[in-house]
């Protein structure tokens, strides 16, 4: 009941502000994707909007839940957006907890990490999104907590739970496998023929995406540009606790002594955190492993020989109510994060002007909106199998950065543009320090072909002329 | 009631150094840096609304995000004084308890009266912080002792276990006075692991008292500048220093021996050497971590160079007393014992001789403080503008604007939460420096510009006679003139 609470406050706080919108861009795509395949009972061979036109090769798990829930319940789709991840966010903290009685950890340290887990952004967050993120997360837990049982029903659930991942994230199945073999090698030898079982099905599971939709390649997953560690107290919409990692230093210097253990976290933390700097999607999967180092160290400190009783008492408080402060002005800032109302009010605009074949160049971050608003993208976040991203990606940046009208012309006819979007957010981070009177901005002020059709506090929309 | 020789010693330092300060103070009824006048203005909000939120002035309107707690302790004495003359008066008193403080922990250190009312006497006269408090107001006046306070209070509660809640009491209060006591949180960083790598005892009340300072250091700090730490991540701690003033000032050596000083270099270099290869000390751990926290801040441009030099000058002032300790038990089995009360003058001598400097420094800045004729123009310009346009000045002039005249600026030099600083201060520049009429009237329209200030240090900055594109009368006209300040109105 708490944690369904606690989950379900980012939503409930955002519409309280007067905002109905869904939190984070992703939802977005997820909804749009969904009410198709709703309204027409079929997944579509053929994506009209995203990247001017694309091959339907989306993780479909998501979209098929949301889609039949939608005709099972008859709730709507953003309803259902918000309530979903709400629910397998509870889900997810149960099986936690159940999982974490499996490892003989004591009742203190499972309560502790329980708690920390409940309450760091990560996890707040993609319980508050439109997003695979938490099934995965939750079929990655099932996964592990059937399969440390021994018996065979057990087993079959936990394959059951591990063969779903890729359907909801394809990335995931992947670093799942290193992990539970890096698992059964180090810490459980005697289940390792079952790993390899499960390992085989994963193969069989990948080749079909291979041989139905193409070949997998680890660059085209959404990269993060930024490499810096993403830390949510500094400013990361999407990243670890800053108290929960300090927590987990205590908590890893406390299974130093426990060789299988430690073996296993000088391996599987260093490819996490390597992973998660570059793909961001991660941060929940490190979360977890942080949690659990951090409810270890927080025990560890309480049980440690203290000197001063009166630091003690006073330490304690300031690490709960640290990671408590911390998770509330998290989720506080999370209703603040795009979508905002202004970009909303953009979003409508263009969806109440021009026609579906209009395409709208924006940076690649708004794509889901443009979709969603129903006109074409030139590019979105979703590079997998996408038609020649890398190249897009080339022409955009290109575009961005142009520096005269030949080159202006040459990339609107190749892309048949038709309007021009910016919100506050990607103009800084395309022009943020640099010299804006040379580049595109410079043209959409005065250039012929640009002509300003909409502009609020964050958002301007340009038409383009032939 | 008997007095004991040192403290009728260290209260001699004190009342020199209020005095020495007192002084020049006293030479000019204006406050030596722009920046001043930024606290001038906070103070006066403080004491009419009670909060700092939303600066009008600044940046033509801007959030304000900066520390109160300094502000809330001087509007207490605004009750007795104006504003304007608690800042000069109040934080010359508080930075003058900092050699108190560096007396006490030296002794503390060291156990020798004599070696500690030195290491006072050299913190004293630390150039920088002359330069960088001396009628400032600067808000380093209660943050620098109240973090050596710190420290002092860490290595007295290891000694005395009792008192451990003057650090806790501590503890809570120095977070609410200014960001840099992060310093605080990353020496303690350090020092935990140089004990640990040098295989010292790391355990007991130590550490609890290392973890529990870093908690709540942090929470704290957190809670406060969420709203900063989310827009600049851990580049709020520099304040949002410009790319250009963090990255293209390249200092050398001899900056750091003309901020520092001779004396508490050399001292406090074979002070280090001493305790941490020789002697072993923990208190020389502790010391030996701020300076190399510094430097790592530095090197990561997490830091003001100049802010670091303040910390590193008063650690080495600290350090110097272990070096001079170790000479004279040294010197005590030599045979130029006989010599012993001549080489106590020889360095007393030098660090009387290293006061010298800073008088020099201070001089400097009284020249350089603003004059009645740069009061005088900005006064009447901000008589003179009827309209709420902002006057253009530079980013180190910024707060005489809002002051003084009480008009909206383009920029000054409070970057945090400033909008678009990086691009204002590049357009403010432009204007200064810039040969084309038309991309300065293009800044100026941009920003709605009426009047530009262009005064003699701004030229001199720039290395500009006057601005380049003035000739045309009916755009650019002079209407206000006072020395070699003016005022120019944008008339096309």
């Amino acid at each position: 009941m708490a944690s369904s609470l606690t989950l379900a406050i980012p939503n409930l706080l955002k519409t309280y502000k007067g905002d109905e919108g869904l939190i984070g861009d992703q939802s977005y795509l997820y909804v749009r994707l969904a009410e198709y395949v709703a309204a027409n009972n079929q997944f579509p061979d053929y994506d009209q909007l995203s990247f001017q036109g694309r091959p339907f090769k989306y993780n479909p798990g998501w979209i098929f839940l949301l889609a039949s829930l939608h005709s099972l319940v008859g709730l709507s789709i953003s309803a259902l957006s918000k309530i979903l991840p709400v629910i397998f966010g509870v889900l997810t903290i149960i099986f936690f907890f159940l999982l974490l009685r499996r490892f003989k950890l004591l009742n203190s340290q499972i309560t502790a990490a329980v708690f920390i887990f409940l309450l760091s952004p990560p996890f707040v967050y993609i319980s508050s999104i439109s997003s695979p993120l938490v099934v995965a997360i939750l079929l990655s837990i099932l996964g592990f907590y059937f399969f440390s049982f021994r018996g065979k029903l057990s087993f079959v659930l936990s394959v059951f739970c591990f063969s779903l991942i890729p359907f909801f994230m394809l990335f995931y199945g992947l670093i799942i496998m290193v992990l539970l073999l890096i698992y059964v090698v180090i810490i459980d030898r005697q289940q390792l023929k079952k790993a390899l079982l499960i390992l085989f099905l994963f193969l069989l599971i990948y080749l079909y995406f291979i041989i139905f939709l193409g070949p997998i390649n680890l660059s085209d997953f959404y990269a993060n540009e930024n490499t810096e560690f993403p830390i949510a107290e500094f400013g990361a919409a999407y990243g670890i606790s800053l108290f929960g990692l300090i927590l987990s230093f205590f908590g890893m210097y406390k299974l130093y002594f426990k060789k299988q253990v430690k073996i296993f976290l000088y391996l599987s933390l260093p490819i996490l955190i390597f992973l998660s700097i570059k793909y961001l999607e991660l941060i929940p999967l490190l979360n977890i492993l942080v949690s659990v180092l951090a409810g270890i160290g927080f025990v560890n400190l309480y049980k440690m020989k203290w000197e001063s009783h009166l630091i003690k008492r006073v330490t304690l408080v300031v690490l709960v109510i640290s990671i408590v402060a911390s998770s509330l002005i998290y989720v506080n800032r999370l209703t603040t994060i795009n979508p905002s109302v202004s970009l909303i009010d953009g979003v409508n605009y263009l969806e109440s002007i021009g026609d579906p074949t209009d395409t709208v160049f924006a940076h690649y971050s708004l794509g889901y909106y443009i979709n969603y608003a129903g006109k074409k993208n030139v590019m979105d976040s979703y590079f997998l199998y996408a038609p020649n991203f890398k190249k897009r990606l080339y022409d955009s940046n290109r575009f961005f950065y142009s520096e005269d009208v030949v080159l202006i012309d040459k990339f609107i006819k190749d892309y048949s543009i038709d309007y021009v979007l910016f919100d506050k957010d990607t103009y800084n981070l395309l022009y943020g320090e640099k010299d804006k009177n040379r580049y595109l901005p410079f043209f959409l002020s005065n250039y012929k072909r640009f002509r300003l059709v909409f502009n609020n506090t964050e958002v301007s929309i340009w038409r383009v002329y032939p | 009631m008997k007095f004991k020789l040192e403290y009728i010693l260290i209260f001699i330092i004190l009342i020199v150094n209020l005095s020495f300060r007192l002084f020049f103070v006293n030479s000019s009824e204006y406050l030596s840096s722009d920046f001043a006048y930024f606290h001038l203005r906070n103070l006066e909000t403080i004491q009419s609304t009670g909060k700092l939120e939303f600066d009008e002035l600044s940046y033509g309107g801007r959030a304000l995000i900066y520390p109160t707690f300094y502000y809330y302790f001087l509007a207490f004495f605004t009750f007795f004084w104006k504003a304007s003359i608690v800042l000069k008066i109040i934080p010359e008193v508080l930075i003058s308890l900092l050699p108190i403080i560096i007396f006490l922990i030296v002794k503390l250190i060291v156990k020798n009266p004599y070696i500690s009312l030195f290491c006072s006497i050299l913190a004293s006269f630390i150039p920088i912080i002359v330069e960088k408090t001396l009628n400032q107001g600067s808000i380093y006046s209660i943050t620098l002792p109240l973090i050596f306070l710190m420290f002092y209070s860490f290595l007295y509660t290891l000694r005395n276990k009792e008192k451990v809640y003057w650090f806790v009491i501590l503890s809570f209060i120095l977070p609410f006075v200014h960001p840099s006591v992060f310093v605080f949180v990353v020496s303690m960083i350090f020092y935990s692991i140089l004990l640990i790598s040098e295989s010292m005892p790391f355990k007991g009340l130590k550490r609890e008292m290392i973890l529990f300072s870093s908690f709540i250091l942090i929470l704290i700090q957190f809670i406060i500048y969420n709203k900063a730490f989310n827009e600049y991540g851990i580049n709020f701690i520099s304040g949002n220093l410009p790319t250009g003033l963090v990255i293209n000032n390249i200092y050398t050596f001899s900056d750091v021996l003309t901020y520092i000083g001779v004396a508490p270099l050399i001292f406090g270099a074979i002070g280090i050497y001493l305790g941490m290869f020789r002697y072993r000390k923990n208190s020389v751990f502790l010391f030996t971590s701020v300076i190399l926290s510094i430097i790592s801040l530095l090197v990561l441009k997490l830091i003001d160079f100049y802010i670091a030099m303040m910390f590193i000058g008063l650690s080495l002032c600290i350090l110097s007393g272990v070096a001079l300790k170790q000479f004279f038990i040294y010197l005590d089995v030599t045979k130029l014992y006989r010599f012993r009360n001549l080489l106590i003058i020889f360095i007393i001598s030098i660090a009387v001789l290293s006061i010298y400097p800073t008088f020099n420094v201070a001089y400097n800045l009284m020249d350089h403080t603003i004059s009645n004729e740069e009061v005088d123009i900005i006064q009447k310009m901000g008589v003179r503008i009827d309209d709420n346009s902002p006057v253009l000045a530079d980013e180190d002039e910024g707060h005489y604007i809002t002051y003084f005249a009480v008009r909206k600026n383009i920029v000054d030099n409070y970057y945090l939460l400033a909008p678009n600083s990086k691009e204002r201060l590049n357009d403010v520049a432009s204007v200064y420096k810039s040969w084309s009429r038309a991309l300065a009237l293009n800044i100026l329209k941009k920003y709605g510009v009426r009047y530009i200030y262009l005064s003699e240090r701004t030229r001199l900055k720039y290395n500009i006679e006057d601005l380049k594109y003035v000739e045309d009368e009916n755009c650019f006209t002079e209407i206000e003139r006072l020395g070699g300040n003016k005022f120019y109105e944008i008339r096309c």
